[in-house]
């Protein structure tokens, strides 16, 4: 028996310092771990309190408690619990106009959070801006419209000369011998 | 596809089809032809050229001057080209079967590379390929994307991928074709797209009410979907923004949404209650709706196709569970294992692709609960809905066919046995009706697997390759992570392919693959 036991906790050790090491991995040397590595390990992370970090993006969601907000990291994006007194650190949050704040996070992640019936999640605890977010100068490039013009005055010209000088067949499908011309005729 | 069309319309569906020892006899087509075809082809992209205006307005709205070139490029290709085809090609009286047919799968074609232009110049696709798959996936409300750096497009971009799904979920020739074409050649091009509800006696009038119904609900449910944004806090504009463009994907049973977690984005339980609710009214027929709002409530009781519907959702949702297993004890609670599990199936049943789980999420879901949510998918909704897949009604005919010819085999020989059920008003089962469903669920099923053999091919398990194959087919666009920017080239071009045939069922596709083979021939 107590060999039985012996080994059991031996393996049940293998496995969890295995389960560590596969973390261990992903997680970076300033202890921080993509939001893709959450996903695709969710399992190991669960409920581990982690580090992530990333730009702010879209829209903040209010609710009673705290409110959400969502983090993009590379070509992911997580959804962030996160307490009413943080609020006032994020100042712009990403778009087309603008590049949000770079914020690492620390908090729990939770692949089926239990509070928010089970979508994957991180409640976050703290918030620090790494790199604050900025306008994105927005202005039209008058030469991208030459070409354009260009294109609609060859285009235009074009569909005119069609026009112009189009074949327009004749209303009477016999031939004459006599005159060919009548059969059909151009326009002009 | 066009079945119960069968049922109101004394003459065969698709003349030119009909299966007879005179098929070979079918006259090859002629230059003819192609001048009527090219002619009404110029007509549909000076239309798409003009719908291109509303996001460029958008443009200038918000102020996002780069986009406008992209869009005034796309523009002026679009009025180019559709001119130069309405010049050189002489206008016609109407157009036949034939005709209505090659210029419906040749429009979506035309509009899908026409509508990639401004998607492409946006620099947020790896190549023009990718930018074609991101229009075809719209136009035929699949909902799968290559689009990268999502939540950085630009509004008036976006707006364009959402409009797309909206004018293609309507139908491409019902936003633009009946208004363009006269008499029966407008409902020959509507036939084509896969639609034949003569809900109205005329197509016009029919029309008509389509666009009144999904008028309605586009402000109803705008209303809405942005006011579960409003009360959380979002700003007015950016909630209507969103409110319009999960509507136009939900409607149309399209699922893209503005931001690349799609659903989840929002993290409102009552806004996916909204998109799951919008997603099924989408899902049901046009016929229904007219019952519905002629105030023929009973409809809803006794429409045999919504009966299919209904019991298939049942039962997809049993096999799902049961792949879940003891799984489903992982969840944090019953509320959230049914909230996660409901949603997809739901989401994979009515073809609209939302999701409110990340992709690798699905990835890890056991094989029998992805194939409850492919058995789903690959039955998809109502005929002359929104939605694309199999089609409830076809399922039905086949169930009756199976007990029609069972209780030929119980009762006396030459007894006369007849199965009715009612779609609109009581009908029977006929052998042309079946063997017309039967053939086109065919055709899908062999498009279903077509694509899970090349997945598997490239290196893939069968049942993700199954699952992405179905949901590109059937128009969903849920997936468990095979489409991505990265995948090979062959699996793009083959998906656009599935999602082309299975959008417009088949028969235009095979009408426009005669057309390109008999061209010029005597």
């Amino acid at each position: 028996m107590k060999n039985y036991l012996m080994v059991f906790f031996i393996l049940t050790w293998l496995l969890l310092g295995y389960q560590e090491s596969c973390c261990q991995e992903a997680v970076n040397s300033q202890g921080r771990v993509s939001v893709a590595t959450l996903f695709s390990q969710a399992k190991s992370y669960h409920g581990r309190t982690v580090t992530v970090q990333g730009e702010v993006i879209g829209d903040i969601f209010l609710r009673k408690t705290g409110f959400w907000v969502n983090l993009l990291d590379g070509d992911k994006a997580v959804g962030l619990w996160v307490p009413p007194e943080l609020k006032k650190d994020i100042n712009i949050l990403g778009s087309y106009k603008r590049r949000g704040d770079i914020v690492r996070v620390r908090g729990i992640f939770y692949w089926q959070c239990p509070e928010h019936t089970g979508t994957p999640d991180i409640h976050v605890f703290s918030l620090e801006i790494i790199l604050p977010g900025y306008e994105e100068t927005m202005y039209l490039d008058s030469g991208e419209l030459i070409p354009i013009l260009l294109l609609a005055i060859i285009g235009a010209s074009t569909i005119t000369l069609f026009r112009l000088f189009r074949y327009v067949p004749s209303a009477n499908p016999l031939p004459d011998k006599n005159n060919h011309a009548r059969d059909s005729r151009w326009t002009r | 596809m066009p079945i119960d069309h069968l049922f109101v319309c004394p003459k065969p569906l698709y003349p030119c089809l009909s299966l007879s020892p005179n098929f070979s006899m079918i006259p090859n087509f002629s230059r003819e032809d192609a001048s009527v075809i090219a002619h009404s082809l110029g007509r549909m992209i000076i239309i798409l050229g003009f719908l291109q205006t509303l996001p460029l307005t958008l443009a200038v709205f918000l102020r996002e001057w780069p986009v406008l070139p992209d869009f005034l490029l796309s523009i002026v290709c679009c009025l180019i080209l559709g001119g130069i085809l309405l010049t050189i090609f002489p206008p016609v009286e109407e157009i036949n079967w034939r005709q209505g047919m090659i210029v419906v799968a040749l429009t979506w074609l035309v509009a899908m590379f026409l509508s990639a232009v401004p998607l492409y110049l946006s620099g947020h696709f790896n190549s023009f390929l990718d930018a074609c798959f991101e229009c075809m996936s719209a136009y035929a409300t699949t909902g799968l994307v290559l689009v990268q750096d999502l939540d950085h497009l630009s509004l008036a971009h976006n707006f364009w991928r959402h409009l797309m799904c909206f004018v293609g979920g309507q139908g491409i020739i019902l936003v633009a074709g009946i208004f363009l074409f006269r008499g029966s050649g407008a409902f020959r091009l509507y036939v084509g797209e896969a639609r034949d509800a003569r809900i109205l006696p005329n197509i016009r009038t029919t029309a008509q009410f389509i666009w009144l119904v999904s008028g309605t609900y586009l402000v109803l449910g705008t209303l809405l979907l942005s006011g579960c944004l409003v009360l959380s806090g979002v700003k007015l504009p950016q909630a209507i923004f969103h409110g319009v463009c999960v509507f136009m994907a939900g409607w149309d049973t399209a699922g893209f949404a503005p931001k690349s977690l799609n659903i989840l984005y929002y993290h409102n339980p009552l806004f996916e209650l909204l998109t799951i609710i919008f997603s099924l009214l989408g899902a049901i027929s046009f016929t229904i709706h007219y019952a519905v709002w002629t105030g023929h409530f009973h409809e809803l009781k006794q429409n045999y196709e919504l009966r299919v519907l209904f019991s298939s959702v049942i039962l997809s949702y049993l096999i799902t569970l049961a792949g879940f297993g003891t799984l489903s004890r992982q969840f944090p609670s019953p509320l959230a294992f049914y909230r996660i599990s409901f949603y997809q199936l739901i989401s994979g049943h009515t073809g609209v692709g939302f999701s409110n789980v990340p992709v690798s999420e699905l990835a890890n879901w056991s094989e029998l609960s992805l194939l409850g949510v492919i058995f789903a998918m690959a039955l998809g909704g109502c005929t002359n809905s929104t939605s694309g897949g199999i089609k409830a009604l076809r399922a039905g005919l086949f169930f009756k066919t199976i007990r029609k010819e069972v209780r030929k085999l119980a009762y006396p020989e030459g007894t006369i046995v007849q199965e009715r059920f009612h779609h609109q008003r009581e009908l029977l089962v006929d052998d042309r009706q079946v063997r017309l469903a039967l053939t086109i669920t065919l055709c899908y099923i062999f498009l279903y697997l077509s694509g899970a053999i090349l997945g598997t091919f490239l290196g893939n398990g069968f049942v993700p390759s199954l699952f992405e194959s179905v949901s590109a087919s059937a128009n969903v666009g849920l997936s468990v992570g095979l489409t991505n920017p990265s995948m090979p080239t062959i699996l793009k071009l083959w998906y656009i392919l599935q999602m082309w045939c299975g959008r417009l069922e088949f028969i235009a596709i095979f009408m426009l693959g005669r057309f390109l083979v008999t061209l010029g021939r005597k």
